[in-house]
C-alpha cells in the first residue's frame, strides 16, 4: 500500500517534470534545446525543491517547531554576504569559486549560529532560533549597508536575493545533485530519531539518545543541502517552510514518509513555480523566489484559516 | 563713442559675472559635458561618481545625487547646481529651501536628449556659443556614422548584455540607442523596458549576429550550451573591451564609443 | 534488592542550592512518593535521576552501576521518565507514539519490528486503550494522553519507572486509572514507581515509601506509613494547621 501511494507520486513528479520541459520563453522545439537548455533547468527546480523541503522537515522537526525554514540558522544572510564579497572582489559569477564561496559562507553563518547557541556542550532549542535570529539580522544589516554604499551592485544582490534557476553547467548540477542526495538519504536513514525529536529533546533523552550528536548530524545535513540549493539558485523562499506542511497534510507526520512527500512535493511546486516565471512575460524573466512568494503566502493562509475550522 | 565703451564695458563686466559662476555638478555626464565646454575651473563641487576628465577628481564631492550632502552644498555657495530629475521631491524640497538655483534635467533615454542637455547646461553657465559649437560637431560625426548605414533588414543584430545573469536592454533604453546609432538592431528591439534578464534560450531565438558583453569575457558565451548555433558566437564577433561608464553615460565619449561600434558592426562588409 | 542507592546529593543551579544532602534507599518493586511543595526540588531531583540533569555532587547507583557509567541507550533500557504534561505539535498516532518507546532496542539504522508493534498493541491492551491506538494523539483527553506517554515508558520495558505529577491535571476517573495501573506494574511485573504528586490520598493507598522535601533539604525518608502523618506532611509544606490536614486528609 505505501509502495503504491510513493510510485504515484513519482509517477506525477515525472509527468510534470517531462511537460515542463515542452514549457519555454520561445517556440523552439528541438531535441538540442530540450536537452542542453531546458532540462538542466527543470532538473535545477528538481535539486533545489528536494534540498529546500526536506532542510525544513529536518528543521522543523529537531527544533519542535513547524514555523521553521531552512534559511533559520543564518544560511540565507550568510549566502548574501557571499554574494556581496562576490560583487566586492569583482567576483565573475558564473564562476566556479562563486558557487563556491557562496556556499562556504552560508555554512559558516550557520556554525557561527550554532556556536552562539552553545552553551556548556548544549544547544536548546529556544537558543539555536535566538542564534540563527541574531546572525539574520546582524549579516543583513551588513549586506544593506553595503548596498547602501555601493548602488550600483544593487539590482544584483536583490535579484540573487529573489532567487532564480539559471544554471547550465551540466558539471556542477551533478555535483550538487549528488550531495543533495545524499543528504536526502542520511536523513531518510535517521527519520526513526527525527520522528523521538519533534517529539522534544527532553523525550529523545529519556528515550536513549544522544542528543547532542543527532543535533549535530541533522543540522549538518540540512546546512548542507540548503547551501547547495542557495549557492546555485540564490535564495529561493517559502517553498522550505510551505511544503512540509503540504506534506504533513497529505502523509503524516511520520519522517519518513514525510521527508519523501516533501521531497517530491518540493520538486513539482518549483517545477510549476519555474514554468511560469520563465513565461509569463517572456522573454523577460521573472525571478522564481517571487512566484513561490506570491503562491505561498496565500496557501500558507488558506492553511492557517483550515485549522481554524478543524479546531472548531 | 563714449556709448559704444560703456556698452563694451558692461559687457565685459557681465561677462567677468559669468566667468565666476560657482558650479555644482550631481551627475558625472554633466560634469564632463561642463569640462567639454571649457567651464571646468567653474565646477566648485561633484559627485562621489564623477571621474572624468581627471582633473575632476580633485574637485570637492559632495555626495551623490540620491544622497547629496546639503551642508557641503550649502557651504559651496554655488550658482548653479545641476541636478536629474527626482523621484523624491523631498530631495528638491530640501534644496529648495537652501534657496539654491537648481537646474533639472529629465533622464536621458536617447542620443538626441544628450544634445538637448548640452544645450540647457551651456544656456545656463553663459557658454551658448561653445554649446551650439560642441553640438555641431557631435551631430556632424553622428551623421559620418549614419551614412554607413544600411536598410533594415540588413543591419546586423546586436545582443547586448550588461551584467551576469542575462540582464540586457530593451528599447526604451539609452545603450538600445547608442546600438542603433552605431548601425545595429538590438534583439530585443520589441520590448519596450528600459533593462530586464532574458534567457539564454530567448538569446538563441533571437539569434544575434554581434554580442556586446558589459560585463564578462568572450568565453562566458562560448561555453553555454547551444552557443555554436548563433551567428555571433561561430563568427567571433563578441565585443568585450567596451568601458562602461563610457558607453552608458550621456555625454560626450559615448560618441566615440559609436563610432568604434560602427566599424565593429560594419566588419563584414 | 537495592535497586537505587542516592547519597550525599547535592544540586546547584545558577549558583543557588536546590537540593542539599539528598540520601535514600529503595528496593525493587517499591513503591516511592516525592512530596513537598513547589519548588521543594521534587522535579529537579527526578530530572537527575534521568540524567537530564547532570549528577554534580554526591552518589547516585542505580541497580549496582554508577548513574554516570551508563550509555544513553542502556540507560533507557533500565529507566523510563513520563514528563506532566506533553506538548505534541505534530499529530501523530497513539501507535506511533507508543512504538517510539521502542528506540533503545534498536540500531541507529533499524526501523520497527512487527515484534515491536505486537509488544505496542499487548501493552495498549492491557491498559484498556486499545481502541485509541489509530487515533491522533492531539485528538486524546489530557487523561487518555497521559495514559498513552505512560504506555510508551512502559514498551522500553523498564526496571524503574519515574512519573512527575502524571495525575495533577486530570479528573479523580484517569487518577485512579493511573494508579491501579502502576500498582498492578509494580506487583506483577516487580517495576520499581518513583512518583512526584500532590495528590496526597492516593499516594497514601498505594506508597510503601516516603521522602518528603521543602526547600532541597530532605525532611524525611523512610516508610510510607511514618512519612505520611499530619505532623510530617505539615512541616515538609509549612502548614500551621496540623489538625485539619489531619481531617482533610484521613492520616
Amino acid at each position: 500500500m505505501k509502495i503504491n501511494r510513493f510510485l504515484i507520486a513519482l509517477f506525477i513528479l515525472a509527468l510534470f517534470f517531462g511537460l515542463s520541459l515542452f514549457i519555454g520563453p520561445t517556440s523552439l522545439i528541438g531535441f538540442d534545446i530540450l536537452f542542453h537548455i531546458r532540462l538542466p533547468r527543470v532538473m535545477q527546480a528538481v535539486i533545489v525543491g528536494c534540498a529546500l523541503s526536506v532542510a525544513g522537515v529536518i528543521f522543523q522537526g529537531v527544533l519542535k517547531n513547524p514555523l521553521c525554514d531552512p534559511y533559520i540558522m543564518g544560511t540565507s544572510s550568510g549566502a548574501l554576504i557571499g554574494a556581496v564579497l562576490a560583487q566586492f572582489i569583482n567576483l565573475n559569477q558564473n564562476s566556479f569559486f562563486f558557487y563556491i564561496l557562496i556556499a562556504v559562507c552560508a555554512l559558516t553563518a550557520t556554525l557561527i549560529a550554532y556556536n552562539l547557541a552553545k552553551y556548556k556542550k548544549q544547544v536548546s532549542n529556544v537558543d539555536l532560533i535566538l542564534a540563527g535570529v541574531i546572525i539574520s539580522a546582524f549579516l543583513s544589516a551588513l549586506v544593506l549597508l553595503f548596498l547602501s554604499l555601493r548602488r550600483e551592485s544593487a539590482l544584483n544582490i536583490v535579484f540573487f536575493m529573489m532567487g532564480g534557476l539559471y544554471e547550465t553547467d551540466k558539471g556542477l548540477l551533478i555535483v550538487v545533485s549528488v550531495l543533495v542526495f545524499l543528504g536526502i538519504a542520511l536523513s531518510l536513514a535517521l527519520s526513526r530519531q527525527l520522528d523521538i525529536f519533534s517529539l522534544g529533546e527532553e523525550k529523545a533523552v529519556h528515550l536513549g539518545i544522544n542528543t547532542e550528536k543527532y543535533k549535530i548530524i541533522y543540522f549538518t545535513i540540512a546546512s548542507l543541502i540548503t547551501a547547495c540549493a542557495v549557492s546555485i539558485s540564490g535564495t529561493i523562499g517559502f517553498v522550505g517552510l510551505v511544503v512540509p506542511h503540504m506534506a504533513r497534510m497529505l502523509v503524516g507526520p511520520s519522517h519518513f514518509k514525510l521527508i519523501l512527500a516533501s521531497a517530491i512535493g518540493g520538486s513539482i511546486f518549483l517545477i510549476v513555480a519555474d514554468a511560469f516565471a520563465r513565461t509569463i512575460i517572456a522573454p523577460s524573466e521573472i525571478p522564481v523566489g517571487i512566484i513561490t512568494a506570491l503562491a505561498g503566502a496565500p496557501f500558507f493562509l488558506w492553511l492557517l484559516l483550515r485549522n481554524r475550522e478543524k479546531v472548531k | 563713442m563714449r556709448v559704444f565703451i560703456l556698452i563694451i564695458l558692461l559687457i565685459g563686466y557681465s561677462n567677468c559675472f559669468a566667468e565666476n559662476l560657482r558650479i555644482i555638478s550631481l551627475m558625472p555626464s554633466y560634469t564632463e559635458i561642463v569640462f567639454a565646454l571649457g567651464a571646468g575651473q567653474q565646477l566648485v563641487g561633484v559627485s562621489n561618481f564623477c571621474n572624468y576628465p581627471e582633473t575632476a577628481l580633485e574637485k570637492e564631492k559632495i555626495g551623490d545625487y540620491l544622497r547629496p550632502n546639503f551642508e557641503k552644498i550649502y557651504a559651496l555657495k554655488p550658482d548653479i547646481i545641476l541636478a536629474p530629475q527626482w523621484k523624491n521631491s523631498i530631495l528638491l524640497k530640501n534644496l529648495n529651501s537652501l534657496k539654491l538655483n537648481i537646474t533639472q534635467f529629465e533622464n536621458e533615454s536617447e542620443i538626441d536628449d544628450i544634445f538637448r542637455t548640452i544645450a540647457i547646461i551651456a544656456d545656463k553657465i553663459n557658454k551658448k556659443s561653445e554649446g551650439k559649437d560642441l553640438i555641431k560637431k557631435l551631430k556632424k560625426r553622428l551623421k559620418n556614422t549614419a551614412e554607413k548605414k544600411v536598410s533594415d533588414k540588413r543591419k546586423p543584430k546586436v545582443y547586448i548584455e550588461v551584467d551576469a545573469k542575462y540582464w540586457t536592454a530593451g528599447a526604451g533604453s539609452f545603450l538600445s540607442d547608442v546600438i542603433e546609432k552605431a548601425g545595429g538592431k538590438n534583439i530585443f528591439y520589441d520590448i519596450k523596458k528600459a533593462y530586464f534578464q532574458t534567457s539564454w534560450e530567448a538569446v538563441i531565438e533571437r539569434n544575434p549576429d554581434i554580442i556586446i558583453s558589459l560585463w564578462a569575457g568572450d568565453k562566458e558565451y562560448i561555453k553555454k550550451p547551444l552557443a555554436q548555433k548563433i551567428n555571433a558566437v561561430s563568427n567571433s564577433r563578441i565585443v568585450t573591451n567596451i568601458d562602461r561608464d563610457k558607453i552608458s553615460r550621456p555625454a560626450l565619449r559615448v560618441f566615440d564609443i559609436i563610432e568604434e561600434l560602427s566599424l565593429k558592426l560594419n566588419e563584414n562588409k | 534488592m537495592e535497586i537505587i542507592r542516592a547519597e550525599n546529593i547535592d544540586f546547584k543551579y545558577n549558583g543557588a542550592k536546590v537540593l542539599d544532602n539528598i540520601g535514600f534507599k529503595i528496593n525493587e518493586a517499591d513503591f516511592l512518593t516525592i512530596l513537598g511543595p513547589n519548588g521543594s526540588g521534587k522535579s529537579t531531583l527526578l530530572k537527575i535521576l534521568a540524567r537530564i540533569n547532570k549528577l554534580q555532587s554526591g552518589s547516585l547507583i542505580i541497580n549496582g552501576r554508577y548513574i554516570r557509567s551508563y550509555e544513553s541507550y542502556e540507560y533507557a533500557k533500565i529507566f523510563s521518565y513520563v514528563p506532566p504534561d506533553m506538548h505534541t505539535p505534530y499529530d501523530f498516532s497513539v501507535l506511533e507514539i507508543v512504538i517510539m518507546g521502542r528506540a533503545p532496542y534498536l540500531r541507529w539504522w533499524e526501523d520497527y519490528e512487527k515484534e515491536d508493534k505486537l509488544l505496542a498493541y499487548e501493552i495498549l491492551e492491557s491498559m484498556r486503550i486499545n481502541h485509541l491506538s489509530k487515533r491522533n494523539i492531539n485528538s486524546l483527553s489530557s487523561g487518555e494522553k497521559q495514559l498513552v506517554f505512560i504506555a510508551q515508558a512502559l514498551i522500553q520495558n523498564p526496571r524503574i519507572l519515574v512519573l512527575d505529577e502524571p495525575t495533577s491535571h486530570l479528573d479523580i476517573k484517569y487518577k485512579m486509572e493511573i494508579f491501579g495501573l502502576l500498582n498492578e506494574m509494580r506487583k506483577k511485573k516487580k517495576i520499581t514507581i518513583i512518583i512526584a504528586s500532590h495528590d496526597i490520598n492516593l499516594v497514601s493507598l498505594y506508597a510503601n515509601k516516603a521522602l518528603l522535601l521543602n526547600k532541597g533539604k530532605q525532611m524525611f525518608f523512610g516508610r510510607a506509613e511514618e512519612g505520611l502523618n499530619a505532623d510530617n506532611i505539615c512541616r515538609a509544606y509549612e502548614i500551621s494547621d496540623v489538625s485539619k490536614i489531619s481531617a482533610m486528609f484521613k492520616l
